[in-house]
């Protein structure tokens, strides 16, 4: 192992703190003001001590060190940001490696500069070379995060991502300190210049391999907008069909009515004209299905629905406050209420006897919480996997998709969802804190 | 028990249909009912007494209409259980306003009927009144659970948060968690057990109770969350 002319270990430290800073600028939440800037010092002075205690450590240790510096820079970053366990751990990881290539790079320079000319090598230049690529590569990180954040890429860290990153960084990590260890290998330089050359390179790899990642999952995002978006278009566009089928319906309707009226009129029976009133009010009920909820996105979806529903002898009842939901985006609503009406509608159309075909939705609010419920009679056993329920139709990825987006962009709001199947009911119900 | 309902409906035949399915899921699912009949909303507001747990109204009727009817109705008891009679589903689409989330169709089917009457009597059946019984210096005082915000434990003393008064005592949340044994209360974090009941709000990573502002931990704000989204989802 060469240590002695290894990065020195306060170097380690700024660059792990410095990095877990970029992303908890980025996401910080939790704390303000005084408060704030307190413990990011208390933490760089934290770093710096354990740096310096795991220097002391025998060199046996040394991986146990880097383990418990990883560790410390989760504990910096789950203390101060609101994100979730998985994505803390995938952000300390790229910060790890980031950390890692920054400093391996700047030491490489340190050292290229002091070999060259020995008589530089002062701690003013180990800083100003330590500053200036310090705060390049945070300025170029920064921008990369800040672009990834404005995009919005909402995408959740999953399990999935979380182990890729945990491979690739101990892949990263394990390289590019494997020359250190005197052992000949295809891999592994001999001499000090290359050893540094070979670790930085292979940071930077690493460090690639992070963004394309995120890269990748951007541009995953931006096609699942696009998905939605298309999704609206064509149900605007069945919506439009659907206008043009009820106009057909209704022209029929009133030839039918005048047919009506005109053996209504010739009846002279009062008890029988009343029943045909009666009858003639009953078929028209059936067509009326303009709904009134107070929000005008959430009238069109549930109008746009009414024809499945009186064309399949639905069961649908409805007590909704719109005027609640009017925090809530337009693709949002759509995607939330069409997905789950969806959803409901379908399942019961594949129900056998039509009386059971039963739907019910409510949108209500107690005190300051919003709470949507769409619920389902259904006959057929539920399949459940990976904690979604799938119906029993044909396509499954679309419908676990509903769920999985409705589940989504809950979250977004700081919401809840949550799936209950009892008494052949299955419920849907979404609680979101009225902002 | 015998569940004592309220049916509001001008039309005779559609009474003697409702008569025949309660008949029906009497002899079905062996549960007893009082059934008392009304055929328009000035019937049962002119002098309104808290006796029924279930109302079925019909929202057309000629002098005081269903909507008008459950209005008044509520502001005397808010727990009675409302359902909308209709054939026209615009008109219940308000019945939030009076907190009736459920509503029957005309033509009704059996089905459909046994299925709300089912949703019904889990909700009356749920609602159980237990009390807790806490040791003070003067004797020992008995509480409605329901009327608990919450209680807060710290250092072996509980202290029980109600409405209009604060009850300290010697004793851990887990003994207490066992004896009130209920789904509406859910722990927040360590020290406070918080009734899903009383929660107004959640801001951030604290739920709202009344004037009170409760922690919720990092690691319970999941299971929290399910529990308060499934209790009001529940109650209604």
């Amino acid at each position: 192992m060469i240590e002695t002319l290894n990065i020195p270990r306060s170097h380690t430290a700024i660059a792990e703190w410095l990095f877990c800073l970029l992303f908890i600028i980025i996401y910080n939440k939790r704390l303000k003001g005084i408060k704030l800037y307190l413990s990011i010092i208390v933490f760089l002075v934290l770093f710096l001590l354990y740096q310096w205690f795991a220097g002391q450590l025998p060199i046996g240790f040394w991986i146990l060190g880097m383990i418990g510096a990883v560790l410390l820079m989760f504990i910096f970053i789950f203390s101060m940001t609101d994100l979730n366990i998985k994505t803390i751990g995938y952000i300390t990881l790229q910060a790890f490696i980031m950390a890692e290539f920054a400093a391996s790079l700047e030491w490489q320079i340190y050292y290229y500069l002091i070999s060259m000319y020995p008589n530089l090598a002062y701690p003013v230049l180990e800083y100003s070379i330590l500053s200036i690529i310090f705060i390049l590569l945070f300025v170029v990180f920064y921008m990369f995060e800040i672009r990834y954040k404005s995009k919005n890429t909402d995408l959740p860290i999953s399990k999935n991502d979380l182990m890729t990153a945990a491979i690739i960084s101990i892949l990263v990590f394990a390289i590019s300190n494997l020359s250190f260890v005197n052992i000949q290998t295809p891999i592994t330089g001999t001499n000090t210049g290359e050893i540094f050359y070979i670790r930085t390179l292979v940071d930077l790899v690493g460090i690639v391999l992070f963004y394309s990642i995120s890269e990748h999952k951007l541009a995953a995002y931006t096609k699942m907008e696009l998905n939605a978006l298309e999704g609206i278009l064509n149900r605007q566009y069945t919506q439009y069909k659907q206008y043009q089928d009820s106009i057909d319906i209704i022209n029929q309707k009133y030839h039918d009515l005048k047919h009506q009226i005109g053996i209504i009129r010739s009846e002279d029976n009062s008890f029988q004209k009343a029943k045909y009133l009666d009858e003639l009010e009953k078929g028209m009920n059936t067509y009326d299905t303009h709904y009134k909820t107070g929000n005008k996105v959430l009238d069109t979806i549930l109008t746009s629905k009414g024809l499945t529903i009186v064309n399949n002898n639905i069961n649908f009842t409805c007590v909704a406050d719109g005027s609640l939901i009017d925090f809530i985006s337009v693709m949002d609503i759509c995607s939330i209420f069409g997905n789950a009406l969806d959803n409901s509608l379908e399942s019961v159309i594949d129900i056998k006897e039509k009386d059971k075909r039963l739907v019910k939705m409510a949108v209500f609010k107690q005190k300051q919480l919003l709470l949507i419920k769409f619920e389902n009679y259904y006959d057929k056993p539920l399949k459940y996997v990976d904690g979604m329920y799938l119906t029993t139709k044909k396509d499954k990825t679309i419908h676990g998709y509903g769920l999985k987006s409705i589940r989504s962009i809950v979250e977004k709001y700081n919401g809840t969802t949550t799936i209950n199947t009892q008494n052949n009911w299955f419920t849907l119900s979404i609680l979101i804190p009225i902002p | 028990m015998r569940y004592k309902i309220a049916i509001v409906e001008d039309s005779l035949e559609f009474s003697e249909l409702l008569k025949k399915y309660f008949e029906k899921f009497s002899q079905e699912e062996q549960v007893d009912f009082d059934l008392e009949f009304f055929s328009d909303g000035d019937e049962v507001t002119s002098d309104y007494e808290p006796k029924y747990q279930v109302f079925f109204l019909d929202i057309m009727m000629k002098r005081v209409n269903g909507m008008e009817a459950a209005k008044i109705i509520r502001q005397y008891d808010q727990d009675v259980i409302i359902i909308f009679i209709t054939n026209m589903s615009n008109y219940a689409i308000e019945g939030y306003s009076v907190n009736a989330l459920g509503y029957l169709l005309k033509p009704l089917s059996y089905f459909a009927f046994k299925q709300e009457l089912i949703k019904c009597i889990n909700k009356i059946n749920s609602k159980t009144y237990t009390h807790v019984l806490i040791p003070q210096e003067n004797g020992i005082v008995k509480l409605g659970v329901s009327d608990i915000l919450y209680i807060e434990s710290f250092k072996h003393m509980l202290t029980v948060v109600t409405k209009d008064k604060v009850y300290e005592y010697r004793g851990t949340l887990k003994e207490l968690e066992t004896t009130i044994n209920d789904k509406h209360f859910y722990r927040s974090n360590n020290c406070y057990l918080v009734n899903l009941k009383w929660v107004s709000g959640v801001s951030g990573d604290y739920c709202i109770v009344e004037e009170h502002s409760l922690k919720i931990s990092r690691s319970r704000k999941k299971g929290f969350m399910e529990a308060l989204t499934n209790y009001i989802g529940d109650a209604s």
